[in-house]
């Protein structure tokens, strides 16, 4: 049952009534303001939430119509109105990871490509030193990556690095970097095996990696070309 | 003479702890759970010979750091779609509306 997942802190359970403000009198037409003071208070929210985790506008502006549906159907006693945005997020976390569920067997061209790719970290081919950082071309120092966090200019870089990965790939690298989700709960709610997970995410860190270095990093030390 | 002799030295340690494909793959998967002892100890071992991959642990721990700040990073770009990122950031009005106006059907 989804109600289940560890990682998923979703509640459809009533705050306990000490914790609730004033109830409101339960005026005629309350039930319908309600919805639409979420859309204005917690809509960007939910909507960002989704995008990062999702990468594709029209979708997370769906899941985001589709968590306010379902509060409005299952939350028709909740009236916490303090922890109304987690309990949204709740919803919307569920809502994206049936998505993932749903589309984790399909393989995308890019996803093929990316792993046939994903050998290429510039190791020695051959002599003494096979599969050895080649020591012109291994990871260069980054000044600074502290303050790059503060630049917003890191921040662009950042995003469009993140959107080169392939879908299946960026999902368990969000799930597992952004959401701490634990490997295995990773692999048991997208039915992927350990292995298969740990390649993914080597993959997703090898080429992040790679593409800030040589975007952003590289490019406060050698003029740009 | 002295070069051979470290060339070796590097050599045989680097047959002992693995290479550097194989250390880099261990880096990474030791960020998703706990490593057994004596792989850590390779690990150790390993970096006594090379500054590249303690260089390259250092860097996806940071590609941690930044994705934890990444939401914290959009929260704060207040302007809803701030200049420097492509997509949008925010619920457009005719998005709410169409979304309220949604929600008003479900509740009759």
């Amino acid at each position: 049952m989804a109600d289940e997942l560890a990682f998923v802190p979703v509640s459809h359970e009533p705050v306990p009534v000490g914790d609730r403000p004033t109830p409101e009198p339960s005026a005629p037409g309350a039930t319908l303001s309600d919805p639409e003071r979420w859309v204005d208070e917690h809509g960007d929210y939910l909507f960002k939430y989704a995008l990062i985790r999702l990468r594709d506008a029209t979708k997370a502006e769906d899941m985001v119509q589709e968590t306010f549906v379902a509060a409005l159907k299952g939350g028709k006693n909740f009236q916490g109105r303090s922890a109304e945005k987690s309990w949204l997020v709740g919803i919307l976390k569920h809502k994206i990871l049936d998505h993932y569920r749903k589309a984790s067997r399909e393989t995308s061209f890019t996803d093929v490509e990316f792993f046939k790719d994903g050998e290429s970290e510039p190791f020695e081919e051959s002599g003494m030193f096979q599969n050895c950082w080649n020591h012109d071309r291994g990871p260069s120092e980054w000044t600074e990556p502290g303050a790059a966090l503060d630049a917003e200019e890191f921040w662009k870089v950042f995003e469009n690095c993140t959107q080169k990965l392939p879908r299946n790939v960026a999902r368990v690298f969000t799930l597992r970097e952004l959401d701490d989700v634990a490997s295995d709960a990773i692999c048991e709610q997208l039915s992927i095996s350990p292995n298969n997970l740990w390649v993914m995410l080597h993959r997703a860190r090898a080429a992040l990696r790679r593409c800030l270095e040589l975007n952003w990093f590289s490019r406060t030390t050698t003029p740009q070309h | 003479m002295f070069n051979r002799i470290k060339t070796w030295t590097v050599w045989c340690i680097k047959e002992a702890t693995g290479s550097c494909a194989e250390v880099t793959r261990l880096l990474s998967q030791g960020m998703d759970q706990p490593l057994p002892w004596h792989v850590r100890c390779k690990i150790r071992v390993h970096f006594l010979i090379c500054d590249l991959c303690q260089r390259y642990g250092r860097q996806i721990r940071f590609l941690r750091e930044a994705m934890r700040k990444y939401p914290e990073r959009l929260e704060n770009s207040s302007d809803g779609n701030s200049p420097a990122v492509a997509s949008p950031r925010a619920l457009s009005p005719e998005t709410k509306e169409r979304l309220k106006q949604k929600l008003r059907e479900q509740t009759n």
